[in-house]
């Protein structure tokens, strides 16, 4: 009874997976992906959305991972250039670039990506010149103003410390940032280091150093080729236990 | 040199007890996830078994065949998912390339003839099962970008089995036309897969006893 169960289950198992055809072109087990389209939000993010077109051609195929990729090489990009792994909602799905991580002044080719159980794929690139962001800071103060707690004034210069940090002083005043890369358009988020997205913010005074306080708004805007603009509306830093309220505007020029 | 001697061997010794030759073309499907990267094959497939009988419904078969497989793409794309610390993952692209994929398979089994036409003894349709052992032979090779790139060549064991329904038809006491169509399916052991497919096969029978 037992090789008789033995036997009728090998046969079954040989003739079910003799069963399944196999398709004619390696390529129609991949899956099929598009980029629909790529847009600026206001936090300075490029919110990218792509459609799956086909999951595989093969019987039970799945999506695994969906994303996109981008290049500002005149051709399509490779998997892993500028990579972004995206949310599957049904067919469509959407990923958001940070803040800063797109040079507005070049162009870029952005494809979308899929991968199931036999591969992946990648589509056909869509470009997007100019991801350069309008900012609208929610504060208007005069260029190079200061204020911080009960300290009011006017900025004397603004330093380039290095590519990615600067100092607007007024005597011992200072308010440095530093950006995690060259400055971009956009709005960034104070934290505790510059990353992606967020930027290193705070005050000297007193020969201390305060750092604002993290998650605070940071405008940038784009005033020219070389020049941005800094605005930053009712921050706050800690000194001791006394909560300090703060707002300034200062050009940084390239 | 020893595959070359344990062929004719295993001939040899099946001719000798049971005096049959048969020759089939078979055309060899695959199908499955060995489908998706295998085009179907032809090759030939040398045998032996005894001729049914009114009296003998059943017989023993052995036979053996070389199937050179070639893949569906000069280059498969292929991923690889790397886990960051902070919990993000990067999709590594990367590619398989086939070069080689030979299985050199032996069948031995038993066909059953269940009844003959009524109105000649010369046709019998039979069920058959096999079970074969193997080698398979394979040069390829695997990258992923930034992470490895490995070359693969040599050969490892196989096992597994196939199942057939066909039809015999005796042309005289000498020579028999023999098709069939069936079903196997096989087990690498390094590294483990499965390979899948279904034949068809056309053959003419000798006896020379």
């Amino acid at each position: 009874m037992r090789t008789l169960v033995l036997t009728i289950s090998f046969i079954s198992l040989i003739v079910t997976m003799g069963c399944r055809k196999a398709l004619k072109n390696a390529e129609d087990y991949y899956p099929e992906a598009e980029i629909t389209s790529a847009t600026i939000m206001q936090d300075g993010t490029v919110k990218v959305v792509g459609e799956v077109t086909s999951v595989g051609k093969y019987k039970g195929s799945v999506i695994d991972l969906v994303g996109f990729c981008a290049t500002t090489a005149s051709r399509k990009p490779i998997l892993n250039e500028r990579q972004i792994t995206a949310t599957l909602d049904g067919n469509t799905f959407t990923a958001f670039y940070p803040a800063g991580y797109f040079d507005e002044d070049s162009t870029y080719n952005i494809s979308a990506w899929a991968t199931n159980h036999y591969g992946y794929a990648i589509s056909s690139y869509k470009s997007f010149g100019s991801l350069f962001l309008d900012v609208t800071p929610t504060c208007n103060l005069p260029v190079d103003y200061y204020q911080s707690g009960i300290n009011t004034g006017y900025y004397s210069s603004v330093q380039e410390v290095s590519t990615n940090e600067f100092w607007a002083s007024n005597g011992p005043y200072r308010c440095s940032i530093e950006f995690p890369t060259s400055p971009t358009a956009g709005v960034f988020k104070t934290n505790a280091y510059a990353e992606v997205g967020k930027v290193k913010c705070g005050f000297y005074q007193g020969g201390s150093w305060y750092a604002l306080t993290s998650g605070k708004n940071v405008y940038v805007q784009k005033m020219s080729s070389t020049v941005y603009r800094v605005t930053i509306c009712d921050a706050q830093f800690q000194v001791g236990s006394i909560t300090v309220n703060a707002s300034t505007s200062f050009d940084i020029t390239l | 040199m020893r595959f070359t001697l344990l062929i004719m061997g295993f001939m040899l010794l099946n001719f000798y007890s049971l005096s049959q030759l048969n020759l089939s073309v078979v055309h060899f499907r695959p199908t499955s996830a060995f489908g998706s990267a295998m085009k179907p094959t032809f090759t030939a497939e040398l045998g032996t078994s005894k001729r049914f009988e009114d009296d003998k419904k059943v017989r023993m078969n052995f036979s053996g065949t070389l199937m050179v497989f070639k893949p569906k793409a000069d280059t498969f794309l292929v991923y690889s998912v790397i886990t960051n610390p902070d919990g993000t993952s990067d999709v590594r692209p990367g590619y398989e390339v086939t070069n080689r994929y030979i299985n050199l398979m032996f069948y031995g089994g038993a066909e059953y003839a269940p009844f003959v036409f009524r109105h000649t003894d010369k046709v019998h349709p039979f069920i058959g099962m096999d079970l074969m052992i193997g080698f398979n032979f394979y040069k390829g090779e695997t990258a992923y970008s930034g992470l490895s790139h490995t070359q693969e060549s040599g050969n490892t064991m196989i096992f597994g089995g196939r199942v057939k329904i066909g039809l015999e038809y005796d042309l005289n006491d000498f020579f028999s036309l023999n098709g069939q169509f069936g079903s196997s399916a096989w087990l690498l052991t390094v590294p483990v897969s499965i390979g899948s497919g279904y034949h068809y096969s056309l053959g003419m029978k000798y006896n020379f006893n």
